[in-house]
Parts: C-alpha cells; structure tokens; sequence
C-alpha cells in the first residue's frame, strides 16, 4: 500500500472507512486492513469517558481524518465559539491526518437545522464562507478540507456554477477541496449538469481527499443515504476522478443500516483497487 | 463583514419551509429555487425528513429507556412534537434534548405515565455523566495522618462526574428493568419512592439506589459540609446508622476523590 501522504493533509494515498460505533469493539478486537479511520468530529466532543478513550486506542494504529458536520461554515450566524472550541480541543487532542467540513449552511437566526442544507452560489456567499472558512483555519491552526453536498434542491440567480465558487473558496483561503464523486453523480442526475464538468471545475492540485457513498432513487431524483453500497456509476466517476486528481486519499461512507465490518472492508478494498489500477495505468503511460 | 442579505434571506425561507413546513412557508420559498414548485415540493420533503429524522434519532438515542416504556409508535409522535417545540440550538445532535424531561411533564398524551420525566431526567443525567470529564487519580492522603477529633474538620470533594437524583417513583427498579439485557419479570412496586447515584466506573455508567440516609450524607458533604457535622445531621433523624462503612465505600468507589482539613 502506497503511505505517501497527499499534500493537503497527511493522509495516507489510500482508501479508509468510517469509524462508527456498532464497530468500535470490533475495531479494535482485530484492527482491518485500511489505511485509515474516518470519524465524525461531533461524536467525539465529550470532556472524558470511553468514547475518547476509543478513538485514542484507534489513533494508536491508524491515521485519523477528523470530518465535522455541524460548524455550519456557510451560515448567516456567527461561527459557534463553543463548537470550535471543543474541535479545536479534538484536534489538538488527537492530532488528525485531516480535518473537513462542508460546503453548507445549517444555521440560521439560531436556529441549528442538524442538516447540510445548500448554498446560493453568489460572489456575496462566497465572500462570507472565504471569511468563515479562514477564520476556521486560523483558530485551528490548519488547513482544512470542504466537501461538496449532495443537492435535492438548488437556489435560483446562481452566479456561478457550484464547483466554481468550491474551487474559488478553496483558491482564496488554501483549504483543500474534498471531493465527494457520489455527491457530484446524485447533484448532477438531481439538477441535470455533467458530472464531467464538475471535475474538470476543479484545478488538479486542489483536491486533498474523495468520499464514495451509497444514494438511493426516489420518484424522479436521487438521495444521498449513505446506506447502500456505492453503484456502478460512482465508480465510473471515480475512476475518472483518478485519472484527473491521481490517486487520492479515498473514504468509503456508510452512515445508516450500517453493515458488518468485513461489508465495509470489501468496499475499501474495492476502492483500493481502483487506486492500484489507476497507478498502473499512469506508469504506462509514463513508460 | 455583514451577513450578505439575499443569503440570509434564502437561509430563512428554507428553514422555514423545512421547519414549519406549510403551504405558506413553501410558497415563499419557491421564487428563490431553481427547480418548479411541482418537482421541488418532492424535494423539499427530503430535507423535512432529514431535519426530522436526525432530531428524533438523537432523541431515541437519549432516551431508550423511554422508548422502550412508551413503544417506538408513541416515541416517535412525542419526539416529533418535542422537535417542534424546541427547535435544536446545538450543531452537536448529542447535545440536543436537554428539555425532553419538562415536556413530558407537560404533554398531555404523555400524562397517564407520570413517572415518565423522571425517567427522561435519569437517561439525560446517564449521558452526562458518560461523557463528563475525566477525573485526576483521586488524592485521599489527608485521611491517613488523621488525628481523633481531626474529622470536624474533614471535608471531601466530590467527583464530577456523578449525578444525584430523587424520586417519588421506583427509578432505578424501572431502569433496571429496561435495560436490552434484562430478562426477568417487569413488575416494579410503584409505591417506592428512590433515591439515586448515577456515576461511571471504567467508563461505563452505573445508576445505582441508595438509602434516604445515605443520600443525604452523601448530599451533606457534597455541600462541602465536614464529615462530623454531616455525620450529625443524619445521626440525629437516623440515630442507628453507621454511616463510616458508607463513607469507605465511596472512597473505594471514587465518589469522594479527594479529602482535605479545612484550616480555620
């Protein structure tokens, strides 16, 4: 397995899963063959107690990509100092290969909708989320990654397309992008845009990690469920984004109806080869 | 900077329309999104649901102990209900529901079950304590070079991570008897009034039942009162309890973690 990190974060160029609990004792019991563990950074916000003392034995054996949901970094609210806080004491605590949140807003007039809700794509927007996003990255002291949202619904007088304002977000404040090849193909069916256009929106040095996930149809549209495995589709995309972006640290989601540890491990393994396929094909080509 | 208008405009018909979720709200909502009203509408309804669904599960994931009293159906009308009473201020879902307890207290269907919010009060005190910050290595040295006389003096401190309740209802029997692994018989003696410990040991946590007495010392020196003048106080409503084994015991178990004289 390839351990050369990518550039924007220290994770390994490799595929990882999600750290959730129905696997913790697993996990640990008999650590997996992945190259890294992904957790959700709100589920690890306690003071004390077993679940820090979990994701600290984890830590032990595996490089850890700290993905938060609830910074609500494109919300008219201000920033939460105690939200960040408490992350800025999980990364300082755990010392994450990575550290992502999303290109979202989830809160507005106080009120917290525990929801990535979508962005108007408007140079105004962008210039609040430039100023957010720094603002994290200063108080954390790193770098972070965004990660595109799956859309059902998207704001009308865009004034760009989305992986424009992602790429420029990214080119303003040096976050990294992380870029969800699921969330492209489901927003894409959902609003009828080419998935294409999406990747090759984004410049080839600004990507620093690739999730895969599961979506689901519904009447006329798809909805991102993180509960199946990835379908034939994203894994076209996948290898396309592969073939732009180079092998890029890989995360396989699974959020809900979650599967038995070795369900998960094939995933990865898949994604794996992908990656492995992919540097074949690049020496070739380089011969 | 200030919150560019036309976002924050667009960021507060969605919530609405995702939140209320009536006619009007959607209505107001549909000039600012691309899709028609007719597709858009279907939409919607995934955000309605996620919203939803993620307020709810937190709620479930809280109180199980409630859900299994009420049944998932009931739970899941009473959630619903709660989430749109109060909305969610946290964007950490594991801080979410704190108020459940004062709803059912006061949710009409929920009244034939009036020990109810003492449960919910139990579970949101299990999962503080769960998660509460780790305690230093209890420093009880001042106990060994005790002279007689020297406990009038005496106080402990008290861990933190540990929760006191009282009860007029069985709390830890009903605990107890839902909890996933138990399999005896549900019978719980309603007329038994409880009092409570909730505490963690090796991470987990324990809800244990005390005596009124023993409750009370322990209340007593978590005041900071000195364990002589705690031991008064009990001894004079209980005069035959012996209350040192109680005290060595929660030195044993890491509710009193630390002892000190207090210098006068």
């Amino acid at each position: 397995m390839n351990r050369t990190a990518s550039c924007m974060t220290d994770l390994p160029r490799s595929a990882g899963m999600g750290l959730r609990a129905p696997h913790h004792a697993d996990i640990l019991a008999s650590p997996p063959d992945v190259g890294w563990l992904e957790v959700h950074s709100e589920n690890f916000f306690a003071a004390g107690g077993e679940t820090l003392r979990v994701l600290e034995a984890v830590r032990e054996r595996f490089p850890i990509s700290l993905h938060g949901v609830g910074l609500s970094l494109g919300g008219g609210d201000a920033l939460s100092d105690r939200h960040l806080g408490k992350l800025k004491a999980l990364v300082d605590r755990i010392d994450p290969a990575a550290v992502s949140e999303h290109l979202c807003w989830s809160s507005v007039d106080g009120h917290v909708l525990n929801d990535l809700l979508p962005m108007p794509c408007t140079r105004a927007a962008l210039d609040w989320m430039d100023a957010r996003v720094s603002r994290v990255q200063e108080r954390l002291g790193r770098t972070i990654l965004v990660e595109n949202l799956s859309s059902y619904l998207r704001f009308a007088r865009a004034e760009m397309p989305e992986w424009d304002f992602l790429s420029a977000l990214t080119r303003r404040t040096g976050c990294g992008v992380l870029l969800d090849i699921n969330n492209i193909y489901v927003s894409a069916c959902n609003h009828g845009f080419d998935a294409r256009d999406y990747l090759a929106g984004i410049g080839v040095d600004q990507v620093g990690e690739l999730h895969l996930a599961g979506f689901e149809a519904e009447d006329g549209f798809l909805v991102d469920t993180h509960s199946r495995p990835i379908q034939p589709p994203v894994w076209t995309l996948y290898a396309e984004a592969l073939a732009r972006f180079g092998p890029q640290p890989t995360l396989i989601e699974w959020d809900h109806e979650i599967p038995a540890l070795d369900v998960l491990v094939a995933e990865v393994r898949q994604a794996q080869s992908w990656m492995d396929r992919c540097r074949e094909v690049a020496h070739v080509r380089a011969a | 900077m200030s919150v560019p208008p036309d976002m924050q405009t667009c960021q507060r018909r969605f919530r609405d329309a995702a939140f209320i979720g009536d006619d009007t709200a959607a209505a107001a909502l549909w000039p600012l999104i691309e899709e028609a009203p007719a597709v858009a509408a279907a939409r919607l309804a995934v955000y309605r649901r996620n919203l939803m669904g993620n307020l709810c599960g937190a709620l479930a994931a809280t109180y199980p102990v409630v859900e299994r009293i009420v049944g998932e159906d009931f739970f899941k009308a009473t959630a619903r209900a709660y989430v749109r009473a109060h909305p969610s201020r946290s964007g950490d879902l594991n801080e979410y529901g704190g108020a459940f307890a004062e709803f059912l207290a006061t949710f009409p269907p929920a009244s034939p079950l009036p020990y109810l919010p003492d449960v919910a009060r139990l579970e949101w005190a299990v999962q503080a304590v769960y998660y509460a910050a780790d305690e230093p290595p209890a420093d009880l040295s001042a106990l060994a070079c005790l002279d007689s006389g020297d406990d009038e003096d005496l106080v402990f401190r008290v861990a933190g991570d540990i929760a006191r309740l009282d009860s007029p209802w069985p709390l830890a029997e009903l605990w107890r008897v839902n909890q996933p692994e138990y399999d005896g018989p549900l019978m719980v003696d309603f007329s038994l009034p409880a009092q409570i410990v909730v505490w963690r040991w090796a991470d987990r946590v324990q809800v244990e039942e005390v005596t009124p007495v023993s409750a009370a010392l322990f209340d007593y020196l978590r005041s900071g009162m000195s364990l002589a003048a705690a031991i008064r106080e009990v001894v004079s409503v209980i005069p035959d309890f012996d209350p040192l084994p109680e005290v060595v015991r929660w030195c044993h178990a890491g509710w009193l973690r630390g002892a000190f004289l207090k210098r006068h």
